[in-house]
């Protein structure tokens, strides 16, 4: 994602409180089973089931669920635009070869 | 052999590093130490602290060079001739090492223990304004009585005064503890105990529960707030006053979710009025009539915001497993309103 900051999107999952819901690798406590899990999240076809995964839908989808799919059960967090670009950066992060490699 | 060893102790050491900072910090950072202290008892209990480390260290050491000397001492070349020393300096060891230095050392520690006691004392008297905590499994419930102000896990206090706070319990024993403010009591089902704690600094001191209480103990956390006078005033004021009925459609959906999914049969919101709900019954959960003005949920183990709301409202067996909440089967729709309802809660 372009722009989009890795560990600072990390930080955001967790103060936004993502993991109470969703179960995300690498964010501490975020092991809920209340929603989708976002592990291997790159290699998901839809986004909430309706949009393709593409970094444009995800951005437009962290801003503002309630939009995209009104009724959802995910609420509107807040997210803005540079916010969404780290958290888009932090889910679409995969481990590069040697890391599984040397796992 | 010893390189296994050697990586292996490593191995163990950095695990223990690791797993030591993997909490994610709920604000404030949530491994508060007594060591740390921000007001005049903790201070005493850490002093206390230091003297004995000093002690044990000093007397370590002492020991240690004894072993020492005693290892390293040249072996005589014969050993024929009987051993110089008599019995008489074996029993002056004993006497000195066994007896005395002991004796000097518990003294010196018992005399300060029952310094530290006196000193963090709950002072005689009627204090200048009450509150109550009452321990339940698995969070904290806080009364101003004065005041008529019931809420969860937080507990405001005005910064540089001794404020002293009446424990009880509703079910196991507890155990109170601000390492950062004072030392801990514990909560006994049937009697009130009493604690005194004054913060030096404005600023939130987290607080747990010290005593094994069931499934949900190491998440039964607290948030001491401690205030200039005049924000403590304020949000006095601000709790005192009940619940606005929401004006926005929405919110006033989620007040309708809040009545009809049931979560007024636990949770009290003061200024929802429903006849149809008995109020005998309404102190099974925490208190929500300023829930959004509050720092954490879920007994300080959660931030509090829409996110963590949501996951908690829908999924609390998750979160805490064996909690006394259950879980909601609500439609997404109603999750929706429910969040902007509690939003109005401030």
């Amino acid at each position: 994602v372009s722009g989009g900051r890795v560990a600072v999107g990390r930080g955001l999952i967790a103060r936004y409180g993502c993991g109470s819901c969703h179960s995300i690798p690498g964010v501490p406590g975020a092991d809920a089973m209340a929603a989708p899990p976002l592990d291997h999240f790159y290699e998901r076809s839809y986004i909430a089931g309706r949009l393709p995964n593409t970094e444009e839908n995800l951005l437009k989808w962290l801003q503002d669920p309630q939009q995209i799919e009104p009724g959802t059960a995910m609420p509107n967090l807040g997210v803005n635009q540079d916010e969404a670009r780290d958290i888009a950066a932090y889910l679409y992060h995969q481990p590069s070869l040697s890391d599984i490699i040397n796992r | 052999m010893m390189k296994r060893l050697y990586q292996s102790s490593l191995f163990l050491l950095t695990l223990l590093l690791i797993s030591g900072c993997s909490a994610e910090p709920i604000s404030p950072p949530n491994t508060p130490s007594t060591l740390g202290p921000h007001g005049p008892n903790a201070a005493h209990v850490a002093q206390l602290w230091w003297l004995m480390l000093g002690l044990g260290v000093a007397i370590f050491a002492v020991v240690t060079e004894l072993l020492a000397a005693a290892l390293l001492r040249r072996r005589r070349a014969t050993s024929t001739t009987a051993p110089e020393s008599s019995g008489d300096v074996g029993r002056r060891w004993l006497l000195w090492g066994g007896i005395i230095l002991p004796l000097v050392v518990l003294t010196i520690i018992f005399g300060d223990t029952i310094y530290t006691l006196a000193a963090v004392e709950v002072p005689q008297g009627q204090p200048a304004f009450q509150i109550h905590v009452v321990a339940r499994q698995w969070w904290w419930q806080v009364d101003y009585p004065d005041q008529g102000i019931t809420t969860a896990n937080e507990i405001h206090v005005p910064v540089g005064v001794p404020v002293q706070i009446q424990l009880e319990s509703t079910d196991v024993i507890h155990s109170f503890w601000v390492p950062e403010l004072a030392g801990k009591i514990d909560l006994i089902p049937s009697q009130a105990n009493n604690i005194s704690l004054q913060s030096d600094q404005v600023g939130v001191y987290r607080g747990e529960c010290a005593e094994f209480c069931g499934l949900q103990h190491a998440h039964m956390g607290f948030m001491v707030v401690a205030q200039s006078q005049s924000d403590f005033n304020t949000w006095l004021a601000a709790q005192q006053r009940p619940a606005a009925t929401p004006t926005d459609s929405t919110a006033l959906q989620g007040q309708h979710v809040f009545v009809s999914a049931g979560c007024v049969f636990c949770h009290t919101v003061r200024g929802l009025d429903d006849k149809s709900v008995d109020r005998s019954a309404i102190d099974l959960g925490p208190d929500l009539t300023h829930l959004s003005s509050r720092l954490t949920i879920a007994g300080a183990s959660l931030n509090q915001n829409r996110g963590n709301l949501a996951g908690w409202v829908v999924d609390p067996q998750h979160v805490k497993p064996g909690v006394r909440m259950p879980n909601q089967y609500i439609n997404s729709q109603d999750l929706q309103t429910l969040l902007a309802y509690l939003a109005t809660l401030q």
